[in-house]
């Protein structure tokens, strides 16, 4: 493109995603408590602007005023510098996200392996974040969170590679670009297995064993107080608006619609992906923390190892099959091996006398 | 390698959201795995048995209110039953009834707060909880109509209750009782079959039932290992002997078991209700005149119940004057309470966390 | 591959979505408002001035003292239709008499009694109160002893009510009053004072009727009554004893101007069961009326009576004081629905008589020259007409008892003679009177027990001085029988609450010394008991000012009781711990009190087997139970064989 060669476009480019980011940071602050307001039968937040739209800058206001409290014993550097460590690297991954055709911060050829590589490092952060608080409750939370990190990046990245080599690129740009039709109609068990790993991944319900109110009452974040504390929330709703966009980047066809291309459709994807997630968390109890290991052990990763299997006997023996016979075949595999594996997969304990 | 642990103590409570009031768990873990339990209690104690004491009979009815706060009715209902046998108050017939369905109203109530917060501990926050609420507001509401309370209803009076039924609550409570079994189904639909609550609730917090009749639990934590025992059916007070009703027995004693024996008695309780509607006299006396101080004769007497949690049992003595001498509440959730280390050693903590949601404490109660 | 993992999942999720379209169920509070129940409690407690009266009655029914109200000194009002006054049948300003004893004035309370009551010594001793069971203090403890404070008033006459007495102009007209029981003297009272000349005629040697024959000297001893005899006495009136009147009708003629006819209920009512025409079957009534007149009776050592009033207690008493051993009283309904006075059969227990309720007698026969009563058990079956639980005879259960003599003690009825004349009702039982009690005959008036049938002194005091009234406009008077004869007392202060105490021990002789004689058995209380128990009166008839009435509203649980304590409807709503010990006995559950219900159609019974044995409690008990009954069957064997051998 004629400005890629300019400064200023990254300077642009870069105010742009942060704006957008906090943007949605705040706005989705508003949608997760409204939305699941209105799962739960009530009205959610609703006096502080119109239809309470002000409730996430209210919210913010309120915990930057907040004390900031360091506990006595804690790592002192750690527990300063864990919120960052968390929240830095979440900001950095809408780097590589294509908001319309060519317009994205730095077209990397190694799109891929750069958000699986800086989605890593965020969880670290908060592994640290659990650790540094010298408490208990935290400890048990950083530990279960990384763990549950760790375990559910394996087929989190089987379905990424599975999703190069379908579309023979690395970068985000050319996914999206090869996405003539959503990759979710291509690859639906992808989907699938991309969709849970990444809720695990953002520490949603089902998944949220690492902050597990009921239990170890917030987790990791139990000591932290004021701006920290806003970090830290502010990462838990980056992570679900980088998310929400990856998963509309990489399944839904990123900024393509079905009329106009650009940053809108994108929008409304990211925003639908969103919304999904809040009804699964009204819906559903929590996981403990070996039956999610479980699940991404038994279930998820044969599933994500059977579709790089199948992605790549598709590649290599049948690259140019028609395209219908292609999602026909996709959608019938899918469904027949969720059908049963989820048969054969027994989540809890085998009962005496069931 | 040799690969060394160490156990630590983990303090759980007493301001927790899952210990359902000031509770307190000294729990030991080794990992997620709790090897020890020890609970502490006594952040809620106010002394009510000693306060009744030095407070006239009539004065101890909304004493009794505070005990298990969630569930005020049946509290009220085996002291009230003391007196009246120290003292001979007859009960009129239409006074049973209008008990027999306030309890068995409360007892709806009590389980729907139960089974809900039992879900707010599983992390499903506040789904079925707002649910749940919807139909005890519809509940709350009703006994308003019938107390003017909410929650401290102060109901049962010696010789009766304090209030008649105001012409409107009959057909209201009908009609609660036509949507109910709609609603009930709904939840049936949503946890019954739902696999994470399934595998988190089934095998999970066993109590076998040799240790349920052994720490003499009550309430659904003893029907939940089996034992088909109901103060209501098996030694009837009152005028239980005159309705048909089930008892949920368990099969397991897990989680499942106690939330599915509180689900199905809920359903039981309706019917309760519906049979006592149709039952009750549409005339007559709603109270025995009883004086404001009373003198009650001397004697001891003890009189248990069935209440939400399990026996309630009252233990009055009195010395002739218009105190009594002594009142004990045997409460339910504090022996059930010393189920918990059998229940909770060997889980993980999630687990532990849910089982002792199960057991419904009411810290009220325990402490007194 | 039963379920799938994710199909329940999906299930609730649709669950989810349907609770999402359904909308909110929340309350936006200013623009949208509950409806609240009519019967809201708690913080709209709102108290009526008017109502009140500053009993301080609230203040101590709270729990947690959050009420605080001070009343002013002086009453802002007198209150009138009391309920004590309203249920006197004679209308005795009880209110008033007991406020006079209250502040140390016995000797006008007996003026204020005297107004209304020509015979206050009788009814302080045997008034039914109907006064007591209206009391308001009633609703907060137990009533306020009216008539044992009336005693205490009668036995404080120093003749001051005497100076206010208007006597009326002698009138010229005289008046036959045929009977000298309550009603007879009580009308004789108020027509001498109306200047009447008034004759009394009685078929017994003395006055008293009914008060002198029907109740035994132990509990109205004759001084008492001939006190009040003697005050109609002096006031002119003259008595004609062991005369019968058979025509009242010839009165009117030969010199008396009208007739009052108060003969009483002398008639006692047949037990209706075969055998009772035996010579030891006694009517209650005629039974103490021998007594009472000095007859010498036999009764022997075994007596049965049968009934359940006070007739029956006085007779079971008189019974116990002749000398007999073993007395019964046979009452087919228990105690609970007993009309005689509770303290009646309180005495009458103490006194060594054995109460058999539920128990009915059947027939009496006589067997080798012993008499015997062969009586039912009974059982309470549904509530009848009178709103007591009606008797149902047990089947099988008879059992037989020896006995000298019956006393039918069950109830008595007036028998009015042919010779009278007027008009009566079918039974001849009553005599059938307008509202002014006259008769259908001109100038023949009637009151007391021929026109009610059996009831008290009172209720005949009060008919008396209706027909008294009467009588007076018939004579051409005005009819107005009205005294004052009290002083003007100031209105008490009011100092503090009410005395909280429960109830004042009435004083009684001691129970070996009573059964050997006559004597009365009541003693009257003291001045400071007097005044203690009159000061346990709520002061109905004065309205405090209540100052300030504070509702500490941080201590206040909206627990109700102040509203539902109020007598008079004013409030109203939107460490030696362990002292006593409870046996753990108590709290144990014995098999033997279960009772054996169907079991539970959930009970998975192909579980029970496979369960190990329980150590249940219960089961430990049974097993117990079950070596003890072995053990006694093996040494019942033992003996058996012993005894064989």
């Amino acid at each position: 493109m004629w400005y890629e060669n300019f400064w200023w476009h990254l300077v642009i480019a870069a105010v742009i995603l942060i704006a957008y980011f906090f943007f949605f940071i705040v706005m989705f602050i508003w949608t997760e408590r409204r939305v699941i307001g209105f799962f739960q039968i009530r009205r959610g937040p609703n006096r502080i602007g119109p239809l309470g739209l002000f409730q996430g800058i209210a919210d913010v206001i309120k915990v930057m005023l907040k004390e900031d409290i360091v506990p006595n014993k804690t790592d002192k550097i750690l527990f300063w510098l864990s919120p960052l460590m968390a929240f830095v690297p979440v900001m950095m991954i809408l780097a590589v996200i294509p908001f319309s055709k060519g317009f994205q911060l730095v077209d990397l050829n190694v799109g891929i392996i750069y958000i699986a590589a800086v989605s890593s490092i965020s969880s670290v952060g908060v592994f640290l974040c659990g650790y540094a608080c010298n408490n208990k409750y935290g400890l048990i939370g950083g530990m279960r969170g990384l763990a549950q990190f760790i375990s559910y990046e394996i087929p989190m990245l089987l379905v990424l590679i599975s999703l190069v080599i379908s579309s023979g690129t690395m970068s985000v740009n050319g996914i999206v670009a090869a996405q003539s039709l959503p990759n979710i109609i291509f690859m639906p068990l992808a989907f699938v297995c991309y969709f849970i790993s990444s809720l695990a991944e953002i520490n949603r319900t089902p998944f949220d064993v690492m902050e597990c109110d009921s239990e170890i009452v917030a987790g990791f974040n139990i000591e932290y107080s004021g701006m920290k504390f806003a970090m830290l929330y502010l990462v838990e709703y980056g992570e679900a608006v980088v998310m929400s966009t990856l998963v509309a980047t990489l399944f839904l066809g990123g900024y393509k619609g079905i009329f106009i291309d650009g940053p809108i459709p994108l929008l409304i994807k990211m925003v639908i992906v969103f919304l999904f997630i809040l009804w699964i968390r009204a819906t559903l109890p929590r996981l403990t923390v070996e039956k999610s290991m479980s699940l991404c052990w038994k279930f998820l990763l044969p599933l994500a190892l059977f579709n790089l299997l199948f992605t790549a006997v598709r590649i290599t023996f049948f690259p140019d099959l028609a395209q219908w016979i292609v999602v026909l075949v996709s959608i019938v595999m899918t469904v027949l091996i969720i059908y049963l594996w989820s048969g054969l997969y027994k989540p809890g304990r085998e009962l005496q006398h069931e | 390698m040799s690969f060394k642990t160490e156990e630590y103590v983990l303090n759980v409570g007493p301001q927790h959201p899952s210990t359902h009031g000031v509770f307190r768990m000294r729990i030991t873990l080794d990992g997620e795995i709790v090897k020890d339990v020890e609970p502490i209690f006594g952040y809620l104690h106010r002394g009510v048995e000693k306060l009744m004491e030095m407070r006239t009979y009539k004065q101890g009815i909304p004493m009794t209110d505070r005990l298990d706060y969630v569930s005020a009715i049946n509290n009220n209902w085996p002291y009230v039953m003391a007196v009246e046998e120290l003292a001979g108050i007859e009960v009129p017939e239409k006074a049973e009834y209008m008990r027999v369905i306030m309890a068995e109203m409360q007892r709806i109530s009590s389980h729907y707060l139960a089974v809900g917060s039992q879900m707010n501990d599983m992390g499903s926050f506040y789904t079925v909880f707002m649910y749940m609420f919807r139909e005890r507001e519809k509940l709350t509401d009703l006994m308003e109509m019938v107390t003017g309370q909410r929650m401290m209803y102060n109901y049962m009076r010696f010789g009766g209750v304090s209030q008649d039924f105001p012409k409107e609550f009959v057909p209201l409570l009908r009609k609660f009782l036509r949507i109910f079994p709609k609603y009930m189904k709904e939840y049936e639909d949503l946890l019954y079959d739902n696999e994470i609550y399934l595998s988190r609730t089934k095998g999970v917090g066993i109590l076998t039932r040799e240790d349920a009749i052994n720490i003499s639990t009550s309430g659904p934590v003893l029907r939940s290992a089996g034992v088909d025992f109901d103060v209501r059916r098996d030694l009837p007070y009152s005028i239980y002997n005159k309705f048909k009703f089930d008892v949920p027995v368990g099969k397991n004693g897990d989680v499942y078991d106690r939330v599915w024996i509180r689900m199905e008695e809920m359903k039981q309780s309706a019917s309760i209700i519906e049979q006592a509607l149709d039952m009750m006299p549409a005339e007559g006396k709603y109270q025995t005149k009883v004086p404001v101080v009373l003198h009650v004769p001397e004697g001891k007497t003890y009189k248990r119940i069935e209440s939400p949690r399990g026996i309630l049992g009252c233990y009055l003595e009195s010395d002739g004057s218009d105190k009594p001498y002594r009142c004990h509440f045997r409460a339910p959730a504090f022996i059930n309470l010393t189920a918990l280390k059998k229940l909770m050693v060997g889980q993980t903590l999630s687990d532990a966390i849910i089982t002792f949601g199960s057991v419904d404490l009411s810290m009220g109660e325990v402490d007194r | 591959m039963s379920r799938h993992y994710g199909q329940g999942i999906i299930k609730g999720m649709k669950v989810t979505l349907k609770n999402l379209v359904r909308g909110p169920i929340t309350v936006q509070y200013p623009e949208e408002k509950l409806n609240l129940a009519k019967r809201e409690r708690g913080i709209s407690l709102a108290w009526n001035p008017e109502k009140c009266i500053g009993c301080y009655t609230c203040e101590d029914a709270c729990p947690h003292h959050s009420i605080h109200i001070e009343t002013s000194e002086q009453p802002k009002q007198l209150r009138k239709l009391l309920p004590c006054i309203m249920k006197c049948p004679a209308k005795v300003e009880a209110a008033k008499y007991v406020r006079a004893i209250a502040t140390g004035n016995p000797e006008e309370a007996l003026s204020i009694i005297r107004e209304q009551l020509p015979l206050p010594s009788a009814c302080a001793y045997v008034c039914a109160h109907p006064c007591e069971s209206a009391c308001t203090r009633k609703t907060v403890d137990n009533p306020v002893a009216i008539r044992k404070l009336k005693r205490y008033a009668v036995e404080h006459d120093d003749g001051r009510w005497m100076k206010n007495v208007k006597q009326a102009e002698p009138t010229g007209k005289s008046v036959a009053i045929i009977g000298a029981g309550p009603a007879g003297l009580t009308a004789a009272y108020y027509l001498l004072r109306k200047g009447h000349k008034v004759t009394v005629f009685d078929e017994l040697p003395k006055a008293g009727g009914m008060m002198l024959v029907g109740i035994p000297r132990f509990r109205l001893p004759e001084d008492a009554l001939m006190h009040d005899v003697k005050v109609i006495e002096d006031m002119g009136c003259e008595f004609k004893f062991n005369t019968r009147v058979e025509d009242p009708k010839s009165l009117l003629g030969n010199g008396f101007d009208s007739v009052l006819l108060a003969t009483g209920a002398h008639e006692a009512a047949k037990l209706g069961i075969p055998g009772e025409d035996n010579e030891h079957v006694l009517g209650g009534v005629y039974f103490l009326k021998d007594v009472a007149l000095g007859k010498k009776i036999e009764i022997g050592n075994n007596v049965v009576i049968v009934g359940g009033g006070n007739t029956a207690m006085d007779c079971c008493r008189t019974a116990v004081r002749l000398g007999a051993k073993n007395v019964f009283v046979l009452y087919r309904r228990t105690r609970n629905e007993m009309p005689a006075d509770s303290e009646e059969i309180d005495m009458a227990i103490e006194e060594g008589v054995d109460m058999q309720y539920l128990a009915s007698p059947v027939r009496v026969f006589e067997e080798n020259g012993q008499l015997k009563v062969e009586c039912k058990k009974m059982e309470l079956g549904p509530v009848d007409a009178s709103g007591r639980r009606s008797p149902v005879p047990i089947e099988g259960s008879e059992y037989i008892i020896d006995v000298d003599t019956v006393i039918s003690a069950s109830s008595q009825y007036p028998i009015v003679p042919e010779s009278f004349g007027v008009k009566k009702n079918e039974s001849n039982s009553r005599i059938i009177v307008d509202r002014a009690m006259a008769t259908d005959i001109p100038g023949i008036y009637a009151a007391g027990d021929n026109v009610l049938g059996s009831s008290t002194v009172i209720q005949a005091v009060a008919q008396a001085k209706t027909a008294a009234k009467s009588i007076d406009t018939y004579l051409g008077g005005d009819g107005n029988i009205t005294e004052v004869l009290h002083n003007e007392m100031p209105l008490p202060l009011r100092p503090g609450r009410p005395n909280p105490d429960n109830v004042h021990d009435s004083v009684y002789t001691d129970v070996d010394t009573r059964i050997t004689n006559f004597e009365c058995v009541e003693e009257c209380w003291d001045q400071e008991t007097a005044e203690a128990e009159a000061n346990r009166c709520l002061r109905c008839d004065l309205q405090y000012e209540v100052t300030h009435y504070d509702l500490k509203g941080g201590q206040c649980v909206y627990c109700g009781l102040c509203v539902e304590s109020c007598p008079f409807g004013a409030l109203f709503s939107s460490s030696e711990y362990e002292r006593a010990t409870y046996t753990t006995e108590d709290q144990v559950l014995h098999k033997e009190h279960l009772i054996d219900a169907p079991k539970s159609s959930y009970y998975h019974s192909e579980l029970d087997s496979e369960l190990p044995d329980q150590s249940l409690l219960l089961d430990i008990d049974k097993e117990e139970s079950d070596k003890k009954k072995k053990k006694e069957e093996e040494k019942k064997t033992e003996e058996s064989v012993k005894e064989e051998k």
